[in-house]
């Protein structure tokens, strides 16, 4: 038997993940009672529930896999070029000033997407860039460092 | 009674109608509005940056230019929700569902229009139920202290993972993530920092715009992003008339009433009620409506309620906010800071002490909104145009947007990475046929339903008998348990069933 | 033990509301000032770690268009919200010491966090220069107009009798009014539990519902309830009443002496920074201060309007940050 991935499966196994990561981290909070909770009783309670939510899902997902529509094919490159994008943002915008970071941010992002020519790159670069710059640190005057210098 | 109301609002709209203020309203809700269409860039920060500008002015043009500027960013929040799927703040999370359907089915002029002609219907009534009642019902949020307030939110959330869209389970488990996430932070009972990962940037909690970020914006981008290569159509090129049909306006106008009606209620409640009328409206429209499976596919009565109760709740929220001197949101937050430097000290004395500003400011308010309309209505076919902006320069400037945005709430690079971290997130759950709604509302009530909990069990000494004593809080209870013991007897199951069956056929 | 302030503690640090009437002073016709020899050379920041509309923010708004006159420089209020103001301190502790970023600071980053177990990236008495303590504001205790005392003495009394009968509101763990109010238990042995909430915002309602019967928040917050009845005050924590309302006691006043708390807003440099230049900022300050729209905006807001010598902020920087030290030490917080 192939095991395919449902919705269901990806589902389960994201709530046992992150649930179940809540509840570890949260364990080291006093717990206290229910009439008198410390800190960690909320968060280690609820990451207690969605794990279990996420076994019963998981389960299910494996015992009944016609029960959800596969999560078909998950390309990775859309998903990580995007974030990276902003990531890549985040690292340069107080280093390298806004300016860069809005290139870097355009360049990397366009990535992601189909049928990027260098012409094209350029010209979203230097279109939003102008952009940011304008509406941005003349506009709304907020204080940003915008070039590397 | 009444005839004191008419003379108080003629002394206020006789402030607010002059030339000059007009003008300066009209400043305020263009500013509001191309401001708070930027992706990314929510009220809050809208607010922050326009509020200096309001500074210099004399009190009655300071008021009614901030109340410009307030419904042109809570108006952008709507718009960038339904253009681009990235609400502006929690209370128009819901507006993403049906809306953003609309504008990929070519329908974005209606659904821009029907939120406009919504929030200015909500905000008449708004304006009226103030001077009407406002004096009066300041005294109704003293009436909700933290037992009330529990009991709220539980329903709230209950109610919600109950008559959510799909799976019941992923439902529920999406609403007690949220929660999880808005632990986030400083513990308030204890000072405790909890999930952090010692981060002392997270030690004020999420940012809302930077969950938002993530978990629709960027997690959107992607899903298009990731089509195969023949359905890579975003947005459908056949835009279908700007305005709002003869039909589409009969079908609006009992979810814009009623809307209004659970607005008008909840945003008496400091806290957490323009969130919780916006999510109440919309699901009470689901079950109200014959073809509830038509919502989530672009329903515009998923626009109408949602946007009027929003507003109504908008402008009731400043009944508490002036009378108490309690923000709820923190938009509203700003909002009370202008005041008080126009010297509005908010507090029980408030409408006897400055009767023309008091006045003014409601007058304003009214104003604001029709500005709103007027100005917006003509501008929705330029809003459309940017969605026939081809998607791969779209997407970009999208990110470039929402990234200042999200950088500028606290000029945190921080609060920009965790964005990232959310659009993996979001990104994995759409895979995975999660609904991120009910997450947002666990992720802005769960703190509070703690807080308000804990408080509780200290001031009754560990006595949980403090919820059901009280009546309001009582009555709240009762309904959650109604709506769970609905959710388990079999036979509601069955139709609920059915009734996802239908959808996905 | 780890016990810190919340978001809106420290958003309300100083009271958002105390900001009542703290105008932006219209620029004004600007007349030409002959900057001093020290003054900063280049564009000036004055860093907030709060968000906007807190009463730190509004002070250095209120402030920002006299300096940039007096400088001859373009000067600009920079929020740096988070984590309690470490983030916006930390910040200007590491700035260039040039005197173009000053850091407007409310006393719990400086005196209050780093006594606090939580280690901070930066030491306030070492990395940080004192220019001026600019205003001070005083907590008041109030009672919901249900509790029978009408004096401190008289609830003194009445919660050591009847201990656990009273519970007080305060603005976040580990903020400067939770730990006033946790010194005054101290001082009299009176039994009052502790509620937190998220600021004064949040205080307000808490007490005029009578869900807590008493109170602990910056006086300016509660001047309207106190005007229109609604709350009790029973007394002010600094050492000398308060000029904006003269007829409440002070704690002193009330039978526990030498209790003298208040809060302050002060400017900051980094360590470092020319004497020339402090003592030019420090004489723009007080400029500023001595501009009547500038008095009347700062004293409508209740708040004592102080543009002390750098020396003199330095003490009570340093008696500040002991005492404390010292009160953390020995009180009963409650524990993680």
């Amino acid at each position: 038997m192939r095991l395919t991935v449902t919705r269901d499966l990806l589902a389960g196994l994201l709530f046992l993940g992150l649930g179940g990561g809540a509840a570890l981290m949260s364990s080291s909070y006093r717990f206290g009672t229910i009439l008198r909770m410390g800190p960690g009783f909320f968060p280690v309670t609820l990451g207690l529930m969605v794990a279990l939510i996420g076994l019963v899902v998981t389960a299910r997902a494996i015992v009944a896999p016609d029960g959800s529509p596969p999560v078909g094919t998950i390309r990775l490159r859309p998903v990580l070029l995007v974030s990276a994008s902003v990531v890549v943002f985040a690292l340069l915008v107080e280093r390298l000033g806004l300016a860069a970071a809005v290139a870097a941010l355009v360049v990397v992002g366009s990535l992601a997407g189909p049928g990027l020519t260098v012409r094209g790159a350029v010209a979203k670069v230097v279109v939003l860039v102008a952009i940011a710059v304008a509406i941005f640190v003349y506009g709304l005057a907020i204080p940003f460092k915008v070039w590397p210098w | 009674m009444v005839s004191d109301v008419f003379a108080n609002l003629a002394t206020g709209f006789s402030v607010a109608f002059s030339p000059v203020n007009l003008l300066y309203c009209l400043l305020g809700v263009t500013l509001g509005t191309a401001i708070g269409v930027l992706p990314g860039v929510g009220p809050l920060v809208t607010i922050a940056v326009l509020l200096p500008l309001t500074f210099g002015l004399p009190p009655e043009a300071s008021l009614i230019m901030l109340a410009g500027i307030y419904y042109g960013a809570a108006y952008g929040g709507s718009t960038t929700a339904i253009l681009v799927n990235l609400p502006g703040e929690s209370s128009s999370v819901v507006t993403c569902i049906d809306g953003y359907q609309m504008a990929r089915q070519g329908r974005a002029g209606a659904a821009l229009a029907i939120a406009a002609i919504a929030s200015f219907a909500a905000g008449c009534v708004g304006t009226v139920l103030i001077a009407l009642f406002g004096p009066l019902l300041g005294g109704l949020a003293l009436e909700f202290r933290s037992p009330e307030y529990f009991s709220l939110m539980l329903m709230a959330m209950v109610l919600t993972a109950a008559l959510a869209h799909g799976s019941l389970l992923t439902s529920i488990g999406m609403a007690m993530l949220g929660v999880i996430f808005g632990l986030v932070g400083t513990d308030v009972t204890t000072g405790v920092e909890r999930l952090t990962f010692g981060l002392s940037g997270l030690g004020d909690g999420l940012e809302f715009v930077v969950v938002a970020m993530g978990l629709f914006a960027l997690a959107e981008i992607v899903a298009n992003l990731d089509r195969p290569e023949g359905a890579r159509e975003v947005f459908t090129s056949e835009v279908t008339g700007l305005m709002p049909t003869r039909r589409d306006l009969r079908t609006a106008f009992g979810p814009i009433l009623r809307g209004t009606a659970i607005g008008s209620f909840f945003g008496i409640l400091p806290g957490a009620g323009q969130t919780i009328s916006s999510f109440a409206a919309y699901l009470f429209e689901k079950r109200v409506s014959r073809t509830p499976e038509r919502f989530g596919e672009g329903a515009i009565e998923g626009v109408a309620a949602p946007e009027a109760a929003n507003n109504a709740a908008a402008q009731t929220a400043f009944i508490p906010t002036l009378t108490l001197g309690v923000p709820g949101s923190a938009t509203m937050a700003l909002v009370l800071g202008a005041l008080m430097i126009q010297g509005i000290a908010p507090g029980p004395q408030v409408i006897v002490q400055h009767p023309t500003l008091f006045w003014g400011l409601i007058a304003s308010m009214w104003i604001g909104n029709l500005i709103l309309v007027l100005l917006n209505l003509p501008l929705i076919g330029l809003w459309v145009r940017i969605l026939r902006v081809p998607y791969h320069v779209l997407y970009p400037a999208i990110l470039v947007f929402s990234s200042i945005g999200v950088y500028s709430v606290a000029s945190s690079t921080l609060d920009v990475l965790v964005a990232a971290v959310f659009g993996v997130l979001g990104y994995l759950f759409a895979r995975a046929g999660c609904a991120p709604a009910p997450f947002i509302l666990g992720f802005v009530l769960g703190p509070m339903i703690e807080e308000n909990f804990r408080r509780s069990m200290i001031l009754s000494r560990g006595d949980p008998m403090i919820f059901l004593v009280n009546p309001i809080s009582a009555t709240f209870l009762l309904i959650a348990a109604l709506a769970i013991l609905a959710m388990i007897v079999p036979s509601f199951r069955r139709r609920k069933d059915e009734a996802l069956q239908e959808e996905a056929a | 033990m780890v016990l810190r302030m919340t978001r809106r503690a420290a958003l309300r640090a100083f009271g958002g509301l105390t900001a009542i009437g703290l105008a932006l002073a219209a620029a004004g016709l600007a007349q030409p000032v002959l900057a001093q020899s020290g003054a900063p050379k280049g564009p000036v920041r004055i860093i907030v770690g709060f968000p906007p509309g807190g009463g730190a923010d509004l002070l250095a708004r209120l402030l920002a268009p006299e300096l940039q006159q007096s400088f001859g420089q373009p000067v600009v209020v920079e929020n740096r919200p988070g984590a309690q103001g470490r983030i916006g301190t930390d910040l200007v502790a590491k700035a260039e010491p040039d005197g173009q970023t000053i850091l407007m600071a409310t006393e719990g980053a400086i005196v209050i966090l780093p006594h606090l177990p939580e280690p901070l990236p930066y030491d306030p008495l070492k990395d940080l220069a004192p220019v001026s303590l600019v205003v001070r504001t005083t907590p008041v205790i109030v009672a919901n107009p249900s509790v029978e005392a009408d004096s401190l003495k008289d609830l003194i009394a009445d919660a050591k009798a009847n201990p656990g009968k009273y519970f007080y509101g305060h603005s976040g763990v580990g903020g400067p009014n939770h730990l006033m109010f946790e010194l005054l238990k101290q001082k009299t042995g009176a039994k009052i539990e502790q509620v937190p909430y998220q600021g004064t915002g949040a205080v307000i309602p808490a007490v005029l519902s009578n869900e807590v019967p008493l109170a602990i928040g910056y006086l300016p917050s509660f001047v309207p309830y106190i005007k229109a009845g609604t709350v009790k005050p029973l007394a002010v924590t600094s050492g000398e009443r308060a000029s904006a309302m003269p007829d409440i006691v002070t704690v002193a006043d009330a039978g526990v002496p030498d209790f003298d708390m208040s809060s302050w807003l002060g400017m900051f440099v980094p360590a470092g920074t020319p004497a020339e230049t402090v003592t030019a900022i420090r004489d723009a300050v007080v400029a500023a201060l001595q501009k009547p729209e500038v008095r009347k905006s700062i004293q409508s807001g209740g708040q004592e309007i102080v543009g002390s010598t750098p020396e003199a902020f330095a003490k009570v920087v340093q008696s500040g940050s002991d005492n404390y030290r010292d009160l953390i030490k020995t009180l009963d917080l409650p524990k993680q």
